[in-house]
């Protein structure tokens, strides 16, 4: 199974990346806002005191220096119920206080009609405007922003609370959205395992949606689809094959027994039982090409494989043989690791472990000591301490129809071994055990 | 023992024409039919010992017969006769519910084995603690071997083994009998494994004994015989 670690998964950056973009939209409308307001406010600030200075110059216009005195007095005196914040100063040429509450002149021109943000009385701070009202006769109107602040402070809490709101909003959607999306892909993932398992035959899951899985998922269908058809034709063409050439050799073999039945002459009777298992060898020939290329097709198919025991099977073939060692005088030994576990097919297997063993007792010669291991890996290696294979033959002698010499056999024992092994992720080399073969298989990486 | 009813489904007439006489002269009665479908149908209408079954039929597959067949609840063994030999086939047809499972080119005498065999093992003769042949005893429970009374030391696999050709005694037992239902192989090795393996039990059955129990039948197989 080809399964994805969670921090691995495709998901995390879409959740990751709707986190961030909620949180950088809402610092943008944070601070835009920010702006905003803080323009609006100080618009606001600066029309107020403008206003409040020509409402001062038509008084002094019409009531004199004496007016202007009791009206920004008037007004000091009201602010605390009007919740205003307006501060004043009336002063003459020489910037003494005449009325209002700010103590000192403060850096602002007034032949220029200077206005600005400045601190006034020590703390205060605001927004103020100075102005000649008559030569010798100056005049500050002021208002604090103290209420911008609160404001601001308002603002920040807003938009915290509301950025929270929409990260967790977000982190939800994302997390939905990805959820589905992780779901989707696993679905396909698994229908992919299904056919690594033999499930050639089942729907593509997600097939008839528009977007680009549901495309996704049409194009997996239909490559497996044709690998199926594939499948199913080389199955067909080898079942096929086996049967056209068995079918007439089996005619043949009905013929010669029926001649045999008949035939008094021994010599005829025994060349006649040779041609039997001439045509015998190539039906068992056939059956062995077709194990091969059945092994070569499946090559990485896990379908019909079983996690078992391989130890095992190598004792079960060691035992088979051990009888047959003593008799042609072979010390066979084996060195097996216990509980050494592959995904496998045991009777192929056994198979492949009596094919290599069939092959060390036809070549290594008699009294040869022949050796089976395995151990965790897997690793196996059968070897001998006989002739070992000639160099000429190593390049090629896992290729169909290498044989070493005369004798049974079509050469096709170390092909078959080859196929069995690759089809249980196996590969497989030859050694020089000096003396002697060594054939070692090991587990591939996958 | 009286011939056994056998029905054969096969559509190559020149091989059933075989069967016919081989079958015929163990004294068998054999029923050929050429499709499947037809052999369905006898199947299910009348008793059959045996069931001789193709595995290519032009109408139906041999796998989907014995799967209608045993669906149909019809219990009578079942060998497959087929030209597919090959160890993955054989493992198919056993698995789709076949007893037993042989190749073409197929050689008389086996064939005749494993029918007989088969009839033995659904009319189950040979299921008994102790099976006697002979002065053979095989103890099936304390899995011991005697001989006139006298223990025979036998490893695990050779204790299997002789049970096999006690449970099979006097019949004819071929290599491939041995290979599939010992040591569950089904594929012939290339070395002589089998003919050394029950060469070492009759050793073991007739050392110190004069008169031999287990032959040799040759080209076939073997027969565990009774003095």
């Amino acid at each position: 199974m080809n399964k994805v670690r969670t921090g691995r998964s495709l998901v995390v950056p879409v959740i990751l990346a709707s986190a961030v973009f909620a949180l950088a939209t809402c610092l943008f409308l944070y601070l835009a806002t920010l702006w905003v307001v803080r323009s609006d406010s100080d618009a606001g600030l600066a029309q107020a005191v403008d206003i409040e200075l020509a409402a001062l110059a038509d008084v002094f216009a019409t009531g004199g220096l004496d007016e202007t005195a009791a009206r920004i007095s008037d007004r000091l005196a009201l602010r605390g119920a009007s919740g205003d914040d307006a501060h004043y100063l009336l002063a003459d040429a020489d910037g003494k206080r005449i009325a209002g509450d700010i103590h000192g002149w403060p850096m602002l021109s007034a032949e220029n009609s200077q206005a600005g943000f400045l601190t006034i009385n020590g703390d205060i701070r605001v927004y103020a405007r100075a102005t000649q009202l008559a030569p010798g006769v100056s005049v500050i109107a002021a208002r604090e922003y103290g209420q911008r602040s609160a404001l601001i402070t308002h603002l920040n809490w807003v938009f915290a609370v509301a950025a929270i709101l929409v990260l967790i909003a977000s982190l939800l959607l994302a997390w939905r959205y990805a959820a589905r999306l992780g779901r989707r892909v696993s679905a396909l993932n698994d229908a992919f395992d299904a056919v690594q398992a033999g499930a050639l035959d089942q729907p593509v899951p997600g097939r008839s949606d528009e977007d680009e899985l549901g495309a996704l998922s049409r194009h997996a269908e239909q490559l497996i689809g044709r690998l199926s058809h594939a499948l199913k034709g080389q199955r067909a063409i080898t079942d096929q094959v086996a049967h056209e050439i068995r079918t007439p050799l089996a005619h043949l073999d009905s013929r010669l027994l029926r001649i045999i039945a008949v035939n008094p002459d021994p010599d005829q009777v025994a060349a006649l039982g040779a041609v039997r298992r001439d045509a015998r060898g190539i039906a068992d020939m056939l059956d062995s090409l077709l194990d091969i290329a059945a092994s070569e097709t499946r090559r990485g198919d896990r379908s019909g494989l079983e996690r078992i025991d391989l130890s095992a099977v190598a004792q079960d073939v060691v035992d088979l043989y051990a009888d047959s060692a003593d008799e042609a005088g072979h010390r066979l030994s084996a060195n097996l690791t216990p509980q050494v576990m592959i995904a496998g097919d045991a009777m192929q297997l056994t198979r492949m472990f009596s094919n290599l063993l069939d092959n060390a007792f036809k070549y290594a010669g008699p009294g040869a000591g022949i050796s089976v291991s395995v151990e965790q890996g897997p690793r196996i290696v059968v070897a001998d301490n006989g002739p070992g294979v000639a160099a000429p033959l190593r390049q090629t002698m896992f290729e169909p129809f290498r044989r070493a010499g005369p004798g049974p056999g079509h050469g096709l024992g170390l092909a078959l071994v080859r196929a069995i092994a690759e089809r249980h992720g196996l590969s497989i080399r030859y050694e020089d055990g000096q003396p002697g073969a060594m054939f070692i298989l090991e587990g591939e990486r996958s | 023992m009286t011939g056994l009813n056998i029905l054969y489904v096969e559509d190559d007439a020149m091989l059933a024409d075989d069967v016919a006489r081989i079958m015929a002269s163990e004294g068998n009665r054999l029923t050929w039919t050429a499709s499947g479908q037809d052999g369905l149908r006898r199947a299910a209408a009348e008793p059959f010992d045996v069931i001789i079954l193709d595995r290519m039929l032009p109408d139906l597959s041999g796998i989907a017969v014995i799967e209608r067949l045993r669906g149909a609840g019809v219990a009578a063994p079942v060998l497959m006769l087929s030209a597919l030999g090959r160890a993955e086939n054989r493992i198919e047809g056993l698995d789709a519910g076949v007893d037993d499972y042989m190749a073409k080119p197929f050689e008389p005498a086996e064939l005749v084995a494993r029918v007989r065999a088969l009839q033995r093992r659904a009319t189950g003769h040979s299921h008994s603690a102790v099976i006697l042949f002979g002065g053979l005893e095989c103890h099936v429970k304390a899995r011991t071997a005697h001989r006139d009374g006298r223990h025979i030391p036998l490893s695990p696999k050779e204790f299997e083994l002789f049970r096999y050709f006690m449970e099979n005694a006097g019949e004819v037992i071929t290599r491939e009998m041995l290979l599939r239902n010992v040591w569950n192989l089904s594929f012939d090795p290339q070395t002589n494994v089998i003919d050394v393996n029950v060469g070492r039990l009759r050793r073991k059955l007739e050392d110190g004994f004069g008169t031999s129990v287990l032959e040799t039948i040759w080209g076939t197989g073997y027969r565990l015989v009774a003095h």
